[in-house]
């Protein structure tokens, strides 16, 4: 899955490493113009992220990509800050959770964006974690 | 720089998209393109051949096209910018797109640095079909401008004072320039509606986030007849409407999707 995700992002900056104790690691920095929808995050057969701004809002996009059923959520207050002054990063957080054999798979993402009002492009950055969670027996 | 896009049926959009996007770093600018149909446009220097990327639509694709395009991400927009038609009844467009269908009047709306509410996005549109379904008169406060078109289309349809407010200078600054450009009489100003409550006026529209709709319902006039809610997605909409109904608003139309727009009404007697 490792060399998938590198293999795959390559053309996106994408880095994947594996961590010691298994899962991996990735992480993506782009720069987006207004309106684009892009991919920022993706692992073959596991999920894609993609990001879209539009004006003052941000829409994220989760694609599920594995056979297996996948819950997502977000951070509790996840889109308040984007599109306001750029003093400091607007930061998102996101999980899943995949239901895989014969352990389940649970990821972590932060996203982060700062919105460069005068050229209408925006800056983001994400990393994630993925690990296989151990069924409890 | 180059631009294809191509036109796909709208049901098939999200698989199109995980064909294209892991081969376009730079990703897709998605945009409604008639009944059915999405335009996905890619920009790029070196994008892959036009017929690999068809090839990767087979099966949903309506249309392509190719063309240079500037590598300036504002000129880009200038060129490809689009028009926008509201309800059948009025056309949104930055100055450089080509006029909307002849005979609707037209808004036209620059947003030179980042103004919100070009019509590009979905909640503008959903408050001008609000608008546009209301009896024009008495006073109009645009909560949270942007580049000011929810202002202008009041002001157009007859409402008279128009406020616009924002608390972001370029908006209040886009919104003066928009409303020369179009010929209408408003008053734009600086307000922080986190401190401050809404201009006078019967007829409000806030296409803002939640966080700033508690702080409007909680400072609103008696005299408040109609308010606009927008800005906010499904999951903030009903502590959103709460606040509005502990004022005294009650829902009574509702639009869109994932996005939400709400006309609310002050409850009688």
């Amino acid at each position: 899955m490792v060399d998938a995700a590198a293999r795959a992002g390559a053309a996106h900056g994408q880095l994947a490493s594996a961590l010691p104790g298994g899962g991996m690691a990735l992480s993506c920095h782009k720069l987006v113009d207004d309106g684009a929808r892009v991919q920022i995050l993706h692992v073959p057969g596991l999920f894609r992220l993609d990001v879209r701004p539009v004006e003052d809002t941000l829409q994220v996009t989760t694609r599920s990509l594995h056979a297996a059923p996948t819950r997502w959520n977000t951070s509790d207050a996840p889109f308040a800050d984007y599109g306001g002054e750029a003093r400091e990063p607007s930061v998102v957080g996101f999980s899943f959770v995949v239901d895989a054999e014969p352990h389940p798979l649970a990821g972590r993402i932060s996203l982060a964006s700062t919105l460069d009002r005068d050229s209408g492009l925006t800056h983001f950055v994400a990393h994630a974690i993925v690990r296989e969670v151990p069924r409890q027996a | 720089m180059q631009r294809i896009s191509l036109t796909v049926r709208a049901d098939a959009v999200e698989e199109v998209l995980d064909r294209l996007l892991p081969l376009l770093p730079a990703g897709v600018h998605p945009a409604e393109a008639g009944e059915g149909a999405v335009e996905l446009a890619a920009y790029g220097a070196a994008l892959p051949p036009r017929a690999e990327l068809e090839a990767l639509a087979a099966g949903a694709l309506l249309g392509s096209d190719e063309q240079e395009a500037p590598d300036d991400p504002r000129e880009r927009r200038r060129r490809f910018g689009r028009s926008w038609e509201v309800a059948g009844r009025l056309v949104v467009r930055p100055p450089d797109a080509p006029p909307g269908r002849a005979g609707l009047p037209e808004l036209i709306v620059d947003s030179p640095a980042g103004a919100f509410g070009t019509g590009a996005h979905p909640t503008t549109r959903m408050c001008l079909e609000l608008l546009l379904d209301l009896e024009p008169g008495g006073g109009f406060a645009d909560l949270g401008c942007g580049a000011g078109v929810l202002a202008i289309a009041a002001a157009r349809l007859g409402w008279a004072p128009v406020f616009a407010v924002d608390h972001e200078p370029r908006s209040v600054e886009a919104t003066a320039r928009n409303a020369e450009r179009n010929g209408v009489e408003l008053e734009a100003l600086r307000l922080d509606l986190l401190t401050a409550p809404p201009p006078p006026a019967p007829t409000l529209a806030a296409n803002v986030p939640a966080a700033i709709h508690a702080r409007i319902a909680a400072a609103l006039a008696p005299a408040v007849v109609h308010v606009i809610v927008s800005g906010v997605t499904g999951s903030d909409l009903e502590s959103v409407l709460g606040a509005y109904a502990r004022a005294g608003l009650e829902p009574v139309d509702r639009r869109g999707g994932a996005w939400r727009a709400v006309l609310l009404e002050r409850a009688r007697g």
